[in-house]
């Protein structure tokens, strides 16, 4: 493999790995959302993660979202425990490729 | 049926004010029982016959520990209890419903006791050690709020009940990012210390880390006092 070869298939590993790290959403379906004042646990536990951004909370749709900064995840069960523990049941944990601010205007308009 | 007797307009500012300034140096738990793991919270109560102050912190999903200061005062202002408490807080059980949920509590610990009632024969300038416990229910929804709840206190030979009911109304369903407002009614007796079910109107307020109840009495021996309680969120 010359040199050129070698350069080429890194640029391509790159913009792959790239495509993967991209800012993601997570959407969470979270059952026992009634108030603000106990439902804060929620973000307060959720930016303490390194890798969120921005956090979501909606009480009319159950719903607690949250971006992640570029190449960063989080594991499900991280995310499961952390809102159990802030008293909170998790129903479902789902990947979606909109913003927060996309799905943000989204429950707005529902 | 209210007592027409009750004190004047300026008795009842006064004493709301009184109450608006003990609020700064006292209180204890009239709302909000669950502290999340790693939260801490800081609550306080006061009106002219009740203090309290309390600090709790939320070491699992169902356990908090808290300590507190509370002063009360009997209806003829002659007896006068302060506790110093110390309480585990368990959430025994949570159910989530469609639309709300719904808690049972227990809690308790040990206590130390002063004050008028028990200056005789205690020890350590009138201090009592005792213990104090009691359980919390309540239900609620966007919309609405239930409480009751009762909080015993026991050192020496005395023992004190404080048992509260509420209830609640909000105009609106708040989400996250709104100031939510709520209307309701507590009903509050102090077994020992009155003979009166205390009856308050109240106004609660709250945002994701601050939390405000303001209400006045209006049964005949409390009528005109002033009732705050706030908590925080760390």
């Amino acid at each position: 493999m010359n040199i050129r070869t070698f350069a080429a298939a890194l640029s391509l590993c790159a913009l792959s790995v790239g495509q993967t790290w991209a800012a993601q959403t997570i959407r969470m379906q979270v059952d026992g959302l009634v108030c603000a004042f106990c439902g804060s646990a929620i973000e307060k536990k959720l930016r303490s993660n390194a890798a969120t951004d921005d956090v979501l909370v909606s009480l009319e749709h159950k719903i607690v979202a949250l971006s992640l900064k570029d190449g960063q995840d989080l594991a499900d069960d991280l995310l499961r425990k952390q809102i159990t523990d802030a008293g909170y049941l998790v129903k479902s944990i789902e990947r979606v490729p909109d913003t927060l601010d996309s799905l943000r205007a989204g429950l707005k308009a529902r | 049926m209210l007592d027409p007797s009750g004190p004047p307009a300026r008795g009842i500012r006064s004493r709301t004010l009184a109450a608006l300034v003990l609020s700064a140096l006292a209180g204890q738990a009239h709302a909000g029982f669950f502290i999340p793991r790693d939260i801490t919270m800081f609550m306080f109560t006061a009106s002219p016959d009740a203090q309290m102050a309390e600090v709790a912190h939320g070491f699992r999903a169902d356990l908090s520990v808290a300590a507190g200061q509370s002063r009360y005062l009997s209806d003829d202002e002659s007896i006068e209890r302060r506790y110093t408490t110390l309480q585990a807080n368990w959430l025994v059980h949570r159910h989530y419903g469609r639309d709300g949920i719904a808690n049972a509590y227990i809690y308790g610990g040990p206590l130390a006791a002063r004050g008028s009632a028990y200056d005789e024969g205690g020890t350590d300038g009138g201090s009592r050690s005792g213990v104090h416990g009691g359980f919390w229910m309540d239900y609620e929804t966007r919309r609405i709020y239930t409480r009751l709840s009762t909080h015993l206190y026991h050192a020496g030979s005395q023992t004190q009940a404080v048992t509260t009911a509420q209830a609640l109304w909000a105009p609106y369903a708040a989400d996250y990012e709104d100031t939510a407002l709520w209307f309701g009614l507590q009903a509050e007796r102090r077994s020992t210390l009155s003979d009166a079910t205390q009856i308050t109107p109240l106004v609660r307020v709250f945002q994701r880390r601050w939390w405000v109840d303001v209400g006045v009495s209006v049964n005949s021996q409390h009528r005109g006092d002033g009732f705050v309680n706030v908590m925080l969120l760390f």
